[in-house]
């Protein structure tokens, strides 16, 4: 193998996760994709801040994870009704799994290789690689839905291999069901989870929701132990002096306060994150 | 002389006596939501009190999610629609598009299609709402407005003789609540969205998007605000699906802080996390502190 082979196969090993990234058109179905479908206007596409040209509510959300392109179609059968699909092309793996991870609510969550699904009477959440793909079914013969919704999972698998790549953050949590946990890259996602109030306390580069046992689990993780420390002493002091926590004790780990609907707030440092668990 | 004056002086006194006994804020429990906004509206001193015969009304709705607790319950929707035109309203066109699949939501649809069928919705406020001089018109300053300006509203707003705002009492990424002022944001192009989103000191400013949405409500407030808090995502909003709270009131006034402010309370959102009403306030819209106001709470029988 010569220096001219060495260089070729370095640019494909460069270029072949890419060429997995296409544009977000490219997980929309074509008129082709099932007899009797067509679209019923032409693909939209939208890139960068222009995602608010689509979405009426909600936008924020998707730059705030980091948001490339979109694309969105509605479909149409004469008998089986209409299928409307957003497809969301993020920078990332991560970022697609976040928005999934919000967006799915709390619809149960089928794990494959390549693409986890979380499906509901009529509708359908999709993650694939960096693509998060939504799908709206209310208008579809009820008969017909779950078949089709197989099928249009189908053909995203088809459209190119992905590994689903977690956020490493969750590998160190083997106790957290990644399938029923959130994951967030900022704080407007803990908008429409939890409010510590006005402004952004824990500085959120990234966190984890989860349930269990009763309790609501948040995990705020960040790049250094200076960093944490520095969010943990703030984030006392907000709850010493914060109206809305109340009986502020600290404890041998950590501290607890009330919430104004009257559950306990447990928090403590652990080396980059900080932990809180909220009573039910 | 004297019985004129006598006659005139009753006039007076009931006049003031019926004005008085109008409430800023009516809340209707039930579990049917369009008997509760019938009733609603009713306790304001019924729709005659907001429209006469021959206006034209304009009705903004939050209709464009498909989650239930995402959208309004269109039962209150109809029994607006139902009591404008009972009042005499000419026409009814709805300011953001209203597809039809969405009022086949509601069990009274059958009933009330031809109705529904004589209203009108502006086709171009839907996705992607751009600017065409035929549906929008730019409003270059507000009147009182410091920070808004250049906007491109829908033309219809601010054409018809009553506004009508029907809002659903609902968790928002950014605003925390929205409720009666957010709403209002349903006129703009996205174009004029995009700029509430994104001209502030950060990305997505939350106290700034709050002053861009207050600031709106100044270029025309609601004649007539319904806020449906019957079903309600508290959570994952503005889309959902999310987690569920069912205080099953529809709320009723022309105030929409105070609404505002109610609706936040009933829904379990804190006041002081929704910047909108710290907002609306500051500039006059409304009143933040209900013990000030009259509120009528009646709950219906099931």
């Amino acid at each position: 193998m010569n220096v001219r082979h060495c260089t070729l196969l370095l640019i494909l090993f460069l270029v072949a996760p890419c060429a997995f990234s296409q544009p977000a058109t490219g997980m929309i179905p074509g008129e082709d994709w099932l007899p009797g479908w067509e679209h019923t206007y032409d693909v939209v596409s939208y890139q960068g801040d222009d995602l608010f040209f689509l979405i009426n509510g909600g936008a924020d959300l998707f730059l705030e994870y980091g948001f490339v392109d979109v694309a969105a179609v509605e479909l149409q059968h004469p008998d089986d009704g209409k299928l409307y699909l957003e497809a969301y092309r993020m920078d990332s793996d991560t970022a697609a799994f976040g928005v999934f991870s919000l967006r799915k609510g709390g619809a149960s969550v089928d794990p494959a290789e390549g693409i986890w699904r979380a499906m509901g009477q009529d509708y359908m959440h999709l993650w694939h690689g960096s693509y998060y793909v939504s799908v709206s079914g209310g208008n579809l013969k009820p008969e017909r839905r779950v078949e089709l919704f197989n099928a249009l999972t189908d053909y995203i698998m088809e459209r190119g291999a992905a590994k689903n790549i977690l956020p490493s953050i969750l590998a160190e949590q083997p106790e957290v069901d990644p399938g029923s946990c959130i994951y967030l890259m900022g704080s407007l996602g803990m908008n429409n989870i939890y409010s510590f109030g006005p402004g952004n306390m824990f500085s959120i580069h990234e966190a984890l929701v989860w349930k269990q046992e009763n309790l609501q689990h948040f995990l705020f993780h960040y790049p250094s132990l200076d960093q944490s420390q520095e969010v943990y002493q703030q984030v006392l002091n907000n709850m010493l002096s914060s109206s809305r926590f109340s009986d502020f004790q600290m404890q041998e780990k950590g501290f607890v306060v009330t919430d104004r609907h009257g559950r306990n707030l447990h928090g403590y440092k652990e080396g980059n994150a900080i932990r809180l668990s909220l009573g039910q | 002389m004297k019985k004129q004056l006598l006659f005139f002086l009753l006039l007076l006194v009931a006049a003031v006596g019926v004005h008085a006994q109008r409430p800023d804020i009516v809340a209707v429990k039930g579990t049917d939501p369009f008997a509760s906004a019938h009733q609603a509206i009713a306790a304001l001193g019924g729709m005659e009190q907001f429209v006469q015969p021959g206006q034209s009304v304009g009705i903004l709705v939050n209709s464009a999610f498909n989650d239930r607790g995402a959208y309004v319950n269109p039962d209150v929707v109809i029994a607006a629609i139902k009591m404008a035109y009972d009042a005499g309203a000419s026409d009814i066109v709805f300011l953001q598009h209203i597809v039809p699949e969405y009022w086949e939501r509601s069990a009274l649809e059958p009933q009330y299609r031809e109705m529904i069928a004589r209203t009108r919705t502006i086709e171009a406020n839907q996705f992607p709402a751009e600017f065409s001089e035929e549906y929008f018109v730019k409003v270059p300053a507000v009147e009182g407005a410091a920070t808004v300006k250049d906007l491109e509203i829908i033309r219809e707003f601010l054409e018809v003789d009553v506004f009508i705002n029907i809002p659903i009492a609902k968790n928002h990424t950014l605003t925390g609540l929205t409720n009666a002022m957010k709403n209002v944001m349903g006129i703009n192009s996205r174009a004029s969205n995009v700029t509430f989103h994104l001209n502030g000191p950060a990305r997505n400013d939350p106290e700034y998007l709050a002053q861009c949405i207050a600031e709106l409500n100044l270029l025309r407030p609601a004649d007539l605000i319904i806020s449906d808090a019957t079903y309600s995502i508290v959570t994952n909003g503005p889309t959902g699906p999310g987690e569920i709270v069912e205080p099953r009131k529809v709320v009723a006034g022309i105030d929409p802080v105070a609404i505002d402010v109610y609706c936040a309370e009933l829904t379990g959102f804190f006041v002081e996390d929704v910047y909108t009403i710290q907002k609306g306030f500051e500039l006059g819209l409304g009143q933040k502190d209900l013990s000030k106001l009259t509120i009528r709470e009646i709950e219906l029988e099931p």
